[in-house]
């Protein structure tokens, strides 16, 4: 089997059937998935038989179900979103049976934001709740709360000429000393006023839309490479008035641990991969603190690390 | 006194702080420098009196104030299981 064939996504190579959203051209070797697409009816029958617990739940807010998370020692993961699809996940994240009603932006989002992380978890990697843009050659994670504007700053940056490497997550790994990140699919998801601001041509290079919700779902060009991390920006709005403010962290071991995804998969050696790529990051990776000025917007913080991008790394 | 640090306990040491992670609880605890560098000496040394004298040492403190210091935050590790007092030695 051809080591490079198929499709990529947060450090995982897809083989089978075709998912949205993969990046073409990746060359380096990663563990792969075998994918089979099948119909809701086809997976509720393989899952019927499972003993499966309801480990991360979300609802709407009239109470009806969302998004459901179940686990079987055995048989692996479920995660099912309302008109998003259902995906099967094997234990050791090998397998995904996929259902997916919505090729566009519903079907992909869904496999971006819990099954790919959940899958390359699954192969020892950790994943973090971050953007990732390459600017002048540097690999930077955008680490924010949300509606701080982590995506509408990274959409500026790639509109200015950075790349777009992730959207909502990074998949890390330890790799000599430092860390290495792989990117994600190609999905971004801005609210439409930042899109709008935006001018052209640098809005295109944020990719064609796929369609919309409460924001914007893009399709921009998948990055081909895996990348070590060089720096992570906390980006926060500020609590008294002034323009934006880069500075120093202090507070790193409970920021990095704060921002690790998939909270429900715990187990020890889960726990201690976290608190090693944490420790890694802290010695490695360059992280600063952005706090946003009250009258600033995304164009402004995102020249402002630019600016500390030309002058630190 | 001698205590270990049990194997469900793991710490790493941050720029300004020590994560200490409890592995049966999946809770994570944040130690400023000093306590950082207590826990680091009673996993490597274990004795509290050998502690004490290490830290004394490095810091120049008073040793009754850093027994002091020590035993009590001992009590508060042990409390949460993140140390093991070792009995019978």
């Amino acid at each position: 089997m051809d080591p490079t064939e198929g499709d990529c996504a947060l450090g995982l190579r897809f083989r089978g059937d075709s998912l949205p959203g993969l990046v073409g051209g990746v060359e380096e070797p990663l563990p792969s998935v075998t994918v089979d697409l099948a119909s809701e009816a086809v997976l509720g029958e393989r899952w019927g038989r499972a003993d499966g617990r309801v480990i991360f739940s979300r609802d709407y807010h009239d109470g009806r179900p969302f998004l459901r998370i179940e686990h079987d020692p055995a048989l692996g993961y479920r995660v099912w979103a309302d008109r998003h699809g259902t995906h099967l996940i094997a234990a050791d994240g090998r397998h995904c049976s996929a259902a997916v009603p919505d090729p566009g932006w519903r079907g992909l989002k869904l496999l971006a934001s819990q099954v790919m992380p959940l899958a390359t978890t699954l192969h020892g990697r950790e994943v973090m709740h971050a953007a990732g843009v390459v600017v002048e050659g540097h690999l930077i994670g955008i680490v924010a709360a949300s509606g701080t504007g982590k995506s509408s700053t990274a959409c500026r940056l790639i509109a200015g000429g950075a790349s777009f490497f992730a959207d909502d997550v990074l998949a890390l790994e330890i790799h000599d000393a430092g860390v290495r990140a792989h990117p994600g699919p190609r999905l971004a998801n801005v609210h439409e006023a930042d899109l709008a601001a935006i001018p052209e041509p640098g809005r295109r290079r944020l990719g064609p839309p796929l369609g919309q919700s409460d924001k914007v779902h893009l399709s921009p060009p998948g990055f081909p490479s895996s990348m070590r991390l060089d720096a992570l920006v906390f980006l926060s709005r500020r609590a008294r008035a002034g323009a934006t403010e880069v500075a120093s962290l202090d507070d790193v071991g409970r920021r990095l641990l704060g921002n690790a995804f998939l909270s429900y998969l715990d187990p020890p050696e889960r726990l201690t991969r976290q608190l090693e790529v944490a420790s890694v990051i802290a010695r490695s990776v360059s992280l600063i603190s952005v706090e946003i000025g009250a009258d600033d917007d995304p164009g402004v913080v995102a020249r402002r690390i630019e600016e500390w991008v030309g002058q630190a790394l | 006194m001698r205590v270990t640090i049990p194997d469900h306990v793991v710490f790493r040491t941050f720029v300004e702080e020590t994560v200490v992670l409890n592995l049966e609880t999946g809770t994570y605890h944040g130690l400023n420098r000093t306590a950082g560098r207590m826990l680091e000496l009673l996993g490597e040394l274990g004795e509290l009196d050998s502690v004490t004298g290490r830290i004394v040492e490095e810091t120049g403190e008073d040793p009754s104030r850093v027994a002091t210091d020590l035993q009590a935050f001992c009590d508060s590790l042990a409390e949460k299981r993140l140390i093991e007092v070792v009995t019978g030695s």
